[in-house]
């Protein structure tokens, strides 16, 4: 077994390869590189993205790239699913209540009070996104299952086929050499030494998200847009899916939408979840895979 | 009947009336009431389940059938008691054969909640990862840290 670890989108992570392989320092090199870019282009984060790119642009019609074009369009079947709950074009609000690159983390009252959710529509045929205002897109969870994905594919087209790859917790495993899975202990939203459940994956995502983390003040990193409040209809979820960014998208939708609704939609989408709700009871999908403790 | 047969029996009963109660009413053809043919309790050790016996702890499953507007449907459930003839988790087994009855029983066996009560991280052998929400950054947490000094 050989592992790596590094930062990078924010957060940590890890990859493990159950090979007795040798691996260069270029090879696990690649692996930062290519994550860094990655960050370089799609984090609202840092000035020159793509996800910023329209911050300071007029009502209009602007070129994409392709990997952006494929990033909207998943955002957009989200937003479509979700009545509009999922919407990325909420960067700027994230950013007014204080969610921005310096951390300020103190609410801007009169911006949030003014502010309106941008429109925008992707054209995925001539790589276009048509906005109807300036806007900040912010992917949240999506944007590291899609890059948890491409990593694994990376590993496979490098003859690493056995491997777990683990950002922030979230994360794509195929199998180990001996066929088996890799076994995952699942955190207890808001209490991080406890587990509430263990499970195997084996070329299989995971996603997780709970309302405990990345909070400030009466903010989490889960908004509202039409109340321009965050949401707390849960206090999180955990998801087991064919691959990560399937994962996270199944769990922006349990976090962001009514627990009914959010139940039936993810059930559409054939993956399975846990919900815990704020009563501290776990609602499950029925083939959830693994223990509960 | 002992107490626990009596306890499936109960509650088998309100679950198959609530998973009838969810079909839609047709006008025509009113939601009939579920028929309680076959809900002789079994001791189980074959049903997938996620909840892990404890000491003392029994499990109890039935399959029970109800009228469906597409005909008769099947459903199991699986109740967990412990010592004290607690009941300390309810399962639905989905055993339903239309594609609407499969997503109604997926929905309804959602919403039967379990308590979890958590076992610590550091108990469990052989993790290879532990799955959570995003780590925060160190960056954030040194924000809300000096934040909270200007309090």
């Amino acid at each position: 077994m050989q592992s790596y670890s590094f930062k990078a989108l924010g957060t940590a992570w890890s990859i493990s390869i159950d090979q007795a392989a040798f691996i260069s320092d270029t090879f696990w090199q690649k692996v930062v590189d290519t994550t860094s870019l990655f960050e370089q282009r799609f984090s609202r984060f840092i000035d020159t993205s793509e996800s910023r790119a329209f911050a300071e642009a007029k009502a209009g019609t602007y070129p994409v790239s392709a990997e952006m074009t494929r990033l909207l369009v998943a955002a957009d079947k989200l937003r479509q699913l979700t009545k509009g709950q999922y919407d990325p074009a909420i960067g700027s609000l994230l950013e007014a209540a204080g969610y921005n690159k310096s951390y300020t983390l103190k609410p801007n009252e009169q911006y949030i009070k003014e502010w309106q959710l941008p429109n925008w529509q992707i054209d995925a045929k001539n790589l276009q996104v048509t906005i109807d205002r300036p806007l900040v897109f912010d992917f949240g969870g999506i944007g590291k299952g899609y890059w948890i994905d491409q990593l694994s594919q990376l590993l496979i087209d490098s003859d690493f086929p056995f491997h777990i790859i683990e950002g922030g917790g979230d994360m794509m495993a195929t199998s180990k050499q001996n066929g088996q899975g890799w076994r995952v202990a699942i955190e207890y939203p808001g209490k991080p030494e406890m587990a509430l459940g263990l499970s195997v994956l084996k070329n299989q995502g995971f996603a997780a998200s709970d309302m405990f983390r990345r909070r400030w003040g009466s903010w989490h990193h889960f908004i509202d847009h039409q109340k321009k409040s965050s949401q707390n209809h849960i206090l999180g979820c955990a998801v087991i899916a064919p691959n990560a960014w399937q994962a996270d998208q199944a769990t922006s939708i349990l976090s962001l939408t009514d627990p009914a609704q959010a139940t039936q939609l993810v059930n559409q989408l054939g993956v399975e979840y846990l919900v815990v709700g704020n009563d501290d009871l776990i609602r499950r999908s029925s083939h959830w895979p693994g223990q509960l403790f | 009947m002992s107490r626990n047969t009596a306890f499936l029996f109960l509650f088998t009963v309100v679950c198959a009336v609530s998973l009838a109660a969810c079909q839609p009413a047709t006008p025509a053809e009113p939601t009939p009431a579920p028929a309680m043919e076959s809900t002789a309790p079994a001791t189980s050790d074959t049903t997938e389940s996620t909840h892990t016996l404890a000491p003392g702890e029994q499990m109890v499953s039935v399959e029970t059938s109800y009228m469906s507007p597409g005909g008769e449907e099947q459903v199991g459930f699986t109740l967990f008691v412990d010592e004290e003839g607690v009941i300390t988790a309810a399962e639905t087994n989905v055993l339903g054969k239309s594609p609407t009855t499969v997503m109604r029983q997926k929905s309804f066996a959602a919403e039967l909640p379990t308590v979890v009560t958590g076992k610590k991280l550091s108990e469990l052998s052989d993790v290879d990862r532990v799955g959570g929400s995003s780590l925060t950054t160190g960056a954030f947490n040194k924000a809300l840290t000096e934040l909270k000094a200007q309090l």
